[in-house]
């Protein structure tokens, strides 16, 4: 009867099994079993699955999904000046035209729901700069989507050789900017479009007479609310879940849990001086505070080639 | 844990510049994701294997032991191939 009873008041989870290296777990938390720690692998893809899977339910996703993106025009405009004065070239003068065809570029990616320089119609990113009324003689874009801010943004250009040229480039003297946020296949995205160019008027430094010069393009990305034009300030007040941070807060608290758990571990069966044949739980701990260490740091973004 | 450290210290010094060079290459890599993700896989292998290599020499192995590395690896590597995605 009395054992019935110590059956019915068990806990549905044996915490002691799970944590504690004990003979039911062969003196090692059951937590840090081969077994175990592959389970765990299941629940993070399958909690990622989940998450991506959330952009099919557009009205589940914008209850629980946001973007932290504060990207404005002015500090990109600035960061960029800044690149450019450190390299000694003159500072780039923001245009309207070249602002509106960036707005509108930014604006066609959204609506044809594609990231690229070319659109699926074959629209290049000159036909926005021509559209935009705006003469030029040379060109250039760079993209970026899904950035925290406008930091991160001009510093993954600056790490990308083929923007790194755009930015470089003595012959340019306008630039035009956009940040829009918008939905991009089922996520809330904020992408940025930068334009180079140097109008029609003024003759090339680097003594090139062509008339008409293909712009050159280049694209960056990271991770990522109201579209934004040109000159327009995004502070996001209503700040909700970004997929990234979402996505690394789940995985930190995973990782610290197994962190703790090898630490426990490691103190139970010294103290009880358990003899056993594991793994080195100092290298593990190690290992995974390391990968804490990148989820925290972790920028995202992507340059395409 | 001095002890064991000064007894291991060349497995444990190889392991801290693996370390050390996976975290400079991953921030350096930054913002090639697909570069990133090369880093972590080769980064993972090669945390397995030193964990096999380290204990093949103090021949205190075994399968299951193998099998833990093998899984710890897969788990650390699966995490930052998941971030950046």
């Amino acid at each position: 009867m009395s054992k019935k009873r110590r059956n019915a008041s068990k806990p549905w989870i044996d915490f002691n099994h799970l944590f504690r290296p004990q003979a039911s777990n062969k003196y090692r938390s059951k937590l840090l079993h081969p077994q175990s720690l592959l389970i765990l692998s299941f629940v993070l893809l399958a909690f990622f699955s989940l998450f991506n899977a959330l952009r099919f339910f557009p009205s589940l996703a914008d209850k629980v999904l946001g973007s932290d993106s504060n990207i404005n025009i002015s500090s990109l405009l600035d960061n960029t000046n800044e690149e450019r004065q450190k390299m000694g070239l003159s500072s780039l003068v923001l245009n309207e035209e070249l602002n509106q065809a960036a707005l509108a570029k930014a604006q066609d990616m959204f609506n044809d729901q594609y990231w690229a320089h070319v659109a699926p119609d074959g629209k290049q990113a000159w036909d926005f700069i021509k559209e935009a009324k705006y003469a030029y003689k040379y060109a250039g874009e760079n993209l970026a989507r899904d950035f925290n801010n406008s930091d991160e943004v001009v510093k993954a250009w600056m790490n990308s050789p083929s923007h790194y040229e755009n930015i470089a480039n003595k012959d340019f003297t306008q630039m035009g900017l956009a940040v829009v946020t918008d939905n991009l296949k089922g996520f809330e995205t904020t992408i940025v479009v930068q334009l180079f160019a140097v109008p029609s008027s003024v003759s090339l430094k680097s003594g090139d007479n062509k008339e008409f010069l293909l712009p050159k393009t280049a694209e960056t990305t990271k991770d990522g609310v109201e579209p934004m034009v040109a000159g327009e300030k995004n502070i996001n007040t209503d700040l909700v879940f970004s997929k990234l941070n979402l996505t690394r807060t789940f995985f930190l608290i995973v990782v610290l849990l197994i962190i703790l758990t090898l630490i426990y571990d490691s103190f139970v069966a010294s103290s009880k001086k358990y003899q056993r044949l594991v793994g080195q739980n100092f290298a593990h701990i190690t290992l995974l505070l390391t990968v804490a260490f990148l989820l925290v740091l972790f920028k995202g973004g992507v340059v395409l080639p | 844990m001095k002890g064991f450290l000064r007894k291991n210290k060349l497995a444990y010094l190889i392991l801290f510049i693996l370390l050390v060079s996976f975290v400079f290459l991953f921030m350096q890599a930054w913002p090639n994701k697909q570069l990133q993700r090369y880093i972590a896989l080769i980064f993972g292998a090669s945390y397995f294997f030193w964990g096999v290599i380290s204990h093949t020499k103090s021949k205190k192995i075994n399968s299951e032991i193998i099998f833990e590395y093998l899984s710890i690896s897969m788990l650390a590597t699966l995490i930052i191939v998941l971030i950046t995605l």
